[in-house]
Formats: C-alpha cells, structure tokens, sequence
C-alpha cells in the first residue's frame, strides 16, 4: 500500500496522467454454448 | 513475477484484440472472458517469446511519463488475474 | 444486451454457424435448412477456402458446421483440415450415417467435437423423426468417435416424441462419455410444415424448464433461455447472440443472422461477392438486428434472464420481429390454469414422471 502511495505521489509529481494503470482490471466471463441453429 | 518471465495460452484457449482489450476464448467451457486491458496488451505477448520486462518497456515507451514502477504493478496484477483465470501460463509451464 | 463489451460491438463474431451443403441421405421432419438434393450454387471448394481465410483473418474462435449432412461433401474432410491448420476449432454435426473408423481417424486432432444427431433413446423414437436405420446409424457413429476419445456430444431436439425420453437420452449420452444437448425445434424449414405434430406444448416446457434446472450438466446450445430458470443463468447465453456474436453461413454462400431466419428479409449478404468482414460490420440487415429491442418485454421480472427471447420465434409464429417469445416461461405459466404450474407447489416434475 506504501508503495503505492509513493507511486501515486510520483505520478502527481510528474504532472502525467496514468489512473488506467492504477486499477486492477475486472474481466467479466459469458458462458456460450453457440450451436443454437445446427440440428 | 519475474521480469524474464513469458507467457502463453492455455490449453484451448484463443485470444484476439478488441476495442476494450483482450476477449479470450476457452472451448473447454465453452467461455469467453473480456479483459479491459485497453490497447497495452497485444495478443502476440501470449506467445511465449515476449518478456514482462519486454512489455513494461513498450508500454512505457508507448506512454511517455508513465512510471515504469506503476506499470510493471499493472502488468503483475493483470497477469495474475488471466493466470488465476486458467487463461495464461507462465512459459516453463506450459 | 447485459454484457457491456457486446454491446459496444464486437470486431468478428466469436462462432459462425456454416451449412456446407444441402445434400443430405436423410429427411428429417424438423430440418432448419430443408435439405435433401445438393444444389446448384453451393461454394466450390475453393470458395470455402477462401472463406476459412477470412473466418481465420477475422479471428472466429470457432465453426459451428451443419447442413444437410456435411460428410456428404466430397471435400469436406480437405476443408477440416484446411480450417484446423488455421487453428480454428471445428464442431461438426452429423447424422452419423457416413462415420467410420477411418473418418474418425482423420478427425482426430484437438480441433475438432462432434455432435451427433439424436432425437429418441429407441429407435422407434428416434426413426419417427429421422428415418429408419438412423438410430442403429447414430449409436454406430457414436461407439466409433468415442472408441477414439473424440469430444462427442449427442444433441436432440426438444420434440413432442424426445420429451418423455430425455433422461435416457442423457444416460445414453453417458454411457458413451458424451455430453448432452437439448435444442431448440423452431418452425422454420421442413419444421414448419411440421410443427404442431412434433412441438412440446406449453405444459411440457414448464416440466422441461425444470428438468433443465435439475439437470445443469446438460447444454442447450443457447437456445432455451427464455424457458430457463435463474439457476441456469449462468451455463450460457441470456439473450440472443446473432448478429452480436454469431451469425450464419448458407449452402450458397448467403449470410444470415442465424440459421432460422434463411429468409430473403434477412439476406445480409452473399459469399464470395461479399466478404463476410464487410457484411460483418456494415451490413443493414445485421444494424438492424443489433438495435431489436422487445419493448414489450421490459417490464417483465424475467425480462434479465431472456431479453424477450428468441427473435425467430416470434417472426416464425408472429410474422414480425420485436415481438416477445411466444414460448417464454412467463407465456407459459400465465397462460395455463393455476392447477398446471406445480412448481411451486414443490411437486417433482420431469420427463416420465407421473405428472408428465
């Protein structure tokens, strides 16, 4: 969490914007069993 | 993680880009999973050949400023979450 | 549509279901495509390659191949093999008639599931639909593909004459190691003119909604969720997939939102003129289609678990699209008396129960 921090604080320092590699990523799932039209 | 390390796919999975980032495709399931991971992961990484170092650098290049710390966390963390997933495997692992 | 990554529109589709020919040795009463007698117009060989081409370039993640019967075609283990070097995963439904210990050989490569048609657990069942010998024929085809330890599944459509025999059809599945798929029968090609013989009625898919929720192993090909209950929720689709993650590919090279609505009014485009990228993404027909909304269905409790259902339907029974599933669990118990909808009375239901 420290880490972190001091990474924010040098993000801010530097003036860039990089909040996307802030967050963690959240992968969403579907299931699909696509063989709906073949008999 | 270390920072040589590669990855690929697992056993029947597929990837390709998308605009929000990656959607896997595992037809063990079969399931597709969507990962935001933006434009910074190209779907050549998951052969094997492409290091986390390798990856940090050219996103790091391909933002400038970004700090190369902050990066490496994101690709840790991201990589993680597909390993977690059965999606990817570390390179001597597969 | 409840996936936001769908919604924003995906670059290709993720399956693409290929009718390879119409040619067929049998004359199934629910057939989707009509088929018997190869016609003039399907895709040469080299057309097909062509398009597993573009279905590689695209990045399809998997074919979904019917017809007719594709074994009938005389290149039709060529074009596997073509489409498996472009590591595109094929599954392959057939009657089983033309498989052998030789086919099954040259099929066996990771690549590749087949789904082998069934629409009784006896013969006299199964012959009703499909013809005399096609049982003996599927269960030969069967022990043959899964002798080899080939990813088998046997699908069967939900008829009037499969519905009594769906556990034993799913031991059957069993005791070959194969998985289990329960599809769909929609009024559309010879099915039409077949419907109210073979369809369940509306007493029955409440009792197979059920039977769906006790049995989660069994697959349904995305095709029952407007029957399907919150527990199945997530084994698959929601809402309808085409044109947002599939679509269809004719005998003749014409595309399709799926392989119900082969109708003119739907024609998104034709192969090779086209290409199926193109068609894809700038197609009318498949605009259209992305934008369906069943607004009548909105304010239904069940509306997160179908989206209004299957479009097909309700053009197929309705004339129109953007009308709700004539068969959806909501139509079904409304619909009946209370004394007929015992769900919630806890009584157990199901295939050759009593209360069948």
């Amino acid at each position: 969490m420290e880490e972190i921090r001091e990474m924010e604080l040098e993000v801010k320092d530097t003036a860039q914007e990089a909040p996307f590699i802030l967050q963690e990523i959240v992968i969403e799932e579907l299931a699909v069993d696509g063989i709906c039209g073949i008999y | 993680m270390g920072q040589e390390a590669a990855y690929c796919l697992s056993a029947g999975v597929q990837v390709r880009r998308e605009k929000f980032g990656l959607l896997f495709y595992d037809y063990r399931g079969p399931r597709l999973y969507f990962a935001p991971t933006k434009d910074l992961i190209q779907e050549g990484f998951f052969g094997g050949q492409v290091t986390v170092a390798d990856l940090t650098s050219s996103i790091c290049e391909a933002n400038g400023g970004w700090p190369r710390k902050l990066v490496q966390s994101w690709i840790e963390r991201t990589l993680e979450t597909l390993v977690g997933k059965g999606l990817i495997c570390e390179q001597s692992v597969c | 549509m409840s996936n936001p990554y769908v919604d924003l529109g995906l670059s290709a589709p993720v399956n693409v279901s290929w009718e390879v020919t119409f040619a067929c040795n049998l004359s199934c009463l629910h057939c989707v495509s009509d088929s018997g007698r190869k016609r003039n117009g399907e895709l040469t060989t080299e057309e097909c390659r062509r398009m597993i081409d573009t279905l590689a370039s695209m990045k399809v993640f998997q074919v979904n191949i019917g017809g007719g019967e594709p074994f009938l075609r005389k290149d039709f283990l060529d074009l596997m093999d073509y489409a498996h070097q472009k590591g595109i995963v094929t599954c392959i439904s057939t009657n089983g008639t033309l498989i052998d210990d030789q086919i099954a050989g040259r099929l066996d490569n990771g690549l590749v599931y087949l789904q082998v048609s069934l629409d009784g657990a006896r013969a006299e069942t199964n012959d009703a639909i499909r013809g005399e010998g096609s049982f003996r024929s599927a269960l030969r085809a069967l022990e043959c593909l899964s002798k080899r330890g080939l990813g088998v599944s046997i699908n069967t459509v939900l008829t009037r004459l499969s519905f009594p025999e769906l556990d034993q059809l799913e031991g059957l599945a069993d005791s070959f190691g194969a998985k289990f798929r329960v599809s769909r029968f929609r009024p559309s090609g010879r099915g039409k003119a077949n419907w109210s013989e073979l369809s369940v009625s509306k007493e029955d898919l409440l009792l197979f909604s059920e039977w769906l929720s006790r049995h989660q192993q069994v697959s349904t090909g995305d095709s029952f969720f407007s029957v399907s209950h919150e527990d199945r929720k997530s084994l698959g689709l929601n809402m309808c997939g085409a044109c947002k993650l599939t679509c269809c590919v004719s005998p003749l090279g014409e595309v399709y939102p799926c392989a119900f609505l082969q109708e003119k009014e739907f024609l998104a485009g034709k192969l090779p003129q086209d290409s199926l990228q193109f068609i894809w993404e700038k197609a009318p027909v498949f605009h259209s289609f992305r934008e369906l909304e069943i607004r009548s269905c909105e304010s239904c409790l069940r509306f997160d678990f179908c989206h209004g259902g299957c479009p097909a339907m309700a053009y197929h029974t309705q004339r129109k699209l953007g009308l709700p599933d004539p068969e959806c669990l909501a139509n079904c118990v409304t619909r009946l008396p209370v004394t007929a909808w015992r769900h919630e009375t806890g009584d157990h239901c199901g295939p050759g129960s009593s209360g069948n």
